[in-house]
């Protein structure tokens, strides 16, 4: 459900994190440019308090980096992330350790995000007691409290992350980010290494917790059709930029951005009948070494003319909540 | 039509210290001359470890257990290891889910293609000639140049085009593509699919598809078969199998993908998780997991019923399911 009144939670402005590349002596001496890796390339976006906001895109896009350079696991090149008030990039020592209480992460994979030798409580009581989150006589409460949360029997507490399968892998995950009485979960392919099964009981676990403990949620994926289902709003990113953003309710039906479009044909409809041999787009996305002048997508881009090459679009609002990097929009104006 | 390909009772397991993981249990299934036929299922039912028997790829503590892999009317099963050689590329190709690892990583693409010549009049330069001829119809510019790069060079979806020409060297009649898109992003999957569309018709070959994404078998495939705890549950024609599924596991799964509208509505996802294979049930495999069980679900593993021609299912309860919609309404 969209949120109603928007109290405005994370603040990203001009957010870039460039990753150097090696140089030799060689280089150094010729005096060759530095070459950077642009994985995040200026993204400004708004994330409102108790809302679910997927980030779309293809991989090295930079959606998980800019995952991590939120939550400082990157130090970010340049860029304000503003938390709550709080420029989370200022943040050190005793003090970015007490924020970061507020803002967890759920990573992609189950099986290296926990610690193979610590079991499940330990794991989890690791969490606590480093945040200092309650007293040390409450905590066996607290454990069991996050295990029900998940769904996790709590008789098996005691046991190792091997012993479980990939899905209660994640819900342990989840207990784990949720330890810490979050206010913000970054949720980055939280479901992508899961069975088609498992993956919805996942999204309805997030979901359920989501509404019951007022979270408020990024969700990073590249199933279009599990963020469709999920989120309120959803954020298309492509070669280090946000391109698109819109209410996921409207969004891959009338996309604004080419870009959008592509990705939205490209994702195989569950109708035999519809299927086409028409391939939606040649080619594959350029280095984030090399980002093309102009617009990034313009190479691609089957509407792209003269300004497109030369003028990087500005992001602008073009209808109700619907904004779109793009000088040649597919759509002007929403109803 | 033709049947090219007719797998009887396969039975594939693997032999662990303490254990037998019974991967494939008792698989039968037919693919016909020019058709897509697709073999669904989850991680650990046995569809990649079916695919892998019909080339004899088992290896130790695998092993080929029971049944029988006809092709072109004779007995896979029963051939040498050297008749086998003759199979394997000539008649029956296979692309695999991770192109990285499939790739030989110290030798250059070029080297990867001309190997798959079995020709031994060809000199070096009429191979590599080939090559580059084979590496522009998958869709490989500027051959030349890239038959002298290594796999590390390529990107994922070149890999994958790549490994196409290899196969592709041997002309073979049968296509084994194993996850082929999985490790994608969607634009480049929709790229590849398309090729083995093409290259199907152009060099009419049949396809044997597996995949655990319906997206990807509505795409592709003519008739499909899925497949749950090492046995198959259901097999049909595609529009059957999306418009009028007729089993537990099958609507299960159907109900349990988000599609574009869904957003208001709250999914049903399947509970709890595929059975252990080392000590699979004795009744139905997805009887724990099942919303239309009863007494004789646990006791009693269901025949293969046909329903109507070319569907058939594996459930005691067909009737109760008569009323249940798919993804598609027909």
């Amino acid at each position: 459900m969209p949120v109603q009144n928007k109290e405005t939670m994370l603040k990203v402005e001009n957010l870039y994190k460039w990753f150097p590349l090696k140089r030799t002596i060689l280089d150094a001496i010729t005096k060759k440019p530095i070459r950077n890796v642009k994985a995040v390339d200026g993204v400004s976006m708004e994330i409102y308090k108790g809302e679910n906001i997927g980030l779309v895109g293809e991989s090295g896009c930079g959606k998980s980096t800019l995952a991590k350079t939120i939550i400082r696991l990157y130090e970010p090149t340049s860029g304000k992330v503003n938390f709550k008030g709080v420029d989370f990039t200022l943040l050190k020592g005793k003090n970015l350790r007490e924020k970061r209480t507020d803002i967890q992460m759920i990573f992609q994979d189950p099986y290296s995000s926990l610690n193979p030798r610590m079991s499940i409580k330990e794991t989890l009581v690791e969490a606590i007691k480093y945040h200092k989150i309650c007293k040390d006589s409450e905590i066996g409460l607290k454990v069991n409290e996050l295990l029900d949360m998940v769904s996790i029997p709590r008789y098996v507490a005691d046991r190792f992350p091997r012993e479980f399968s990939g899905g209660q892998r994640q819900r342990i995950s989840i207990a784990r980010a949720l330890a810490v009485n979050p206010e913000f979960i970054l949720a980055d392919e939280p479901v992508s290494s899961l069975d088609v099964s498992i993956q919805m009981q996942i999204i309805n676990l997030l979901s359920d917790l989501k509404n019951r403990l007022n979270l408020t949620v990024l969700f990073i994926s590249h199933n279009l059709r599990v963020v469709e289902y999920i989120t309120d709003r959803v954020a298309v990113m492509y070669l280090g930029k946000i391109v698109e953003i819109g209410n996921s309710k409207g969004l891959f039906e009338f996309p604004a951005h080419p870009y959008t479009n592509i990705l939205t044909n490209a994702t195989p409809v569950l109708d035999p009948r519809k299927k086409t041999d028409k391939i939606v787009i040649e080619g594959e996305v350029p280095s984030p070494l090399d980002v093309p002048a102009g617009c990034r997508f313009h190479p691609r881009c089957p509407f792209a003319d003269d300004i497109c090459k030369k003028v990087e679009p500005e992001m602008k609002l073009i209808s109700k909540d619907r904004y779109v990097a793009c000088h040649k929009p597919l759509i002007k104006e929403l109803s | 039509m033709n049947k090219i390909l007719e797998v009887k009772n396969l039975e594939t397991n693997f032999f662990g210290k303490t254990e037998v993981v019974k991967a494939v249990r008792g698989v039968s299934f037919n693919i016909y001359e020019g058709e897509t036929f697709g073999l669904i299922g989850e991680s650990g039912c046995g569809k990649s470890v079916t695919c892998r028997s019909i080339l004899r790829l088992i290896r130790d503590p695998g092993k080929i257990s029971g049944g029988s892999i006809i092709y072109k009317g004779r007995n896979l099963l029963e051939l040498s290891e050297k008749e086998m050689t003759e199979y394997r590329g000539k008649e029956i190709g296979m692309i695999f889910q991770e192109p990285m690892s499939a790739l030989n990583p110290v030798l250059t693409i070029g080297e990867q293609i001309c190997e798959a010549f079995k020709d031994k009049e060809l000199t070096k330069s009429d191979k590599e000639e080939k090559a580059i001829e084979f590496l522009k119809i998958v869709g490989i510019p500027s051959g030349r140049q890239r038959l002298k790069e290594y796999p590390h060079q390529f990107s994922g979806g070149m890999k994958q085009r790549a490994m196409m020409a290899a196969v592709l060297v041997s002309k073979p009649k049968l296509l084994l593509a194993d996850e082929p898109t999985t490790s994608l992003d969607v634009t480049i999957q929709d790229q590849i699919l398309k090729l083995i569309n093409r290259l199907k018709k152009e060099f009419s070959m049949s396809v044997l598809l597996v995949t655990h994404d319906l997206g990807v078998v509505a795409e592709m495939c003519d008739r499909v078969a899925v497949m749950y705890a090492g046995k198959i549950m259901e097999i049909a024609d595609i529009l059957t199998l999306f418009g009028e599924p007729r089993h537990p596991y099958t609507i299960g799964l159907s109900k349990s993908i988000p599609y574009r509208g869904a957003q208001s509505e709250r999914l049903h996802p399947i509970k709890g998780n595929p059975p252990d294979l080392s000590n699979p049930p004795k009744g139905c495999p997805f009887e724990p997991r099942c919303i239309y069980k009863e007494k004789i679900c646990e006791e009693m593993l269901p025949e293969l019923k046909e329903i109507k021609k070319g569907h058939f299912s594996r459930c005691h309860f067909l009737e109760k399911l008569e009323n249940e919609k798919g993804l598609i309404k027909l």
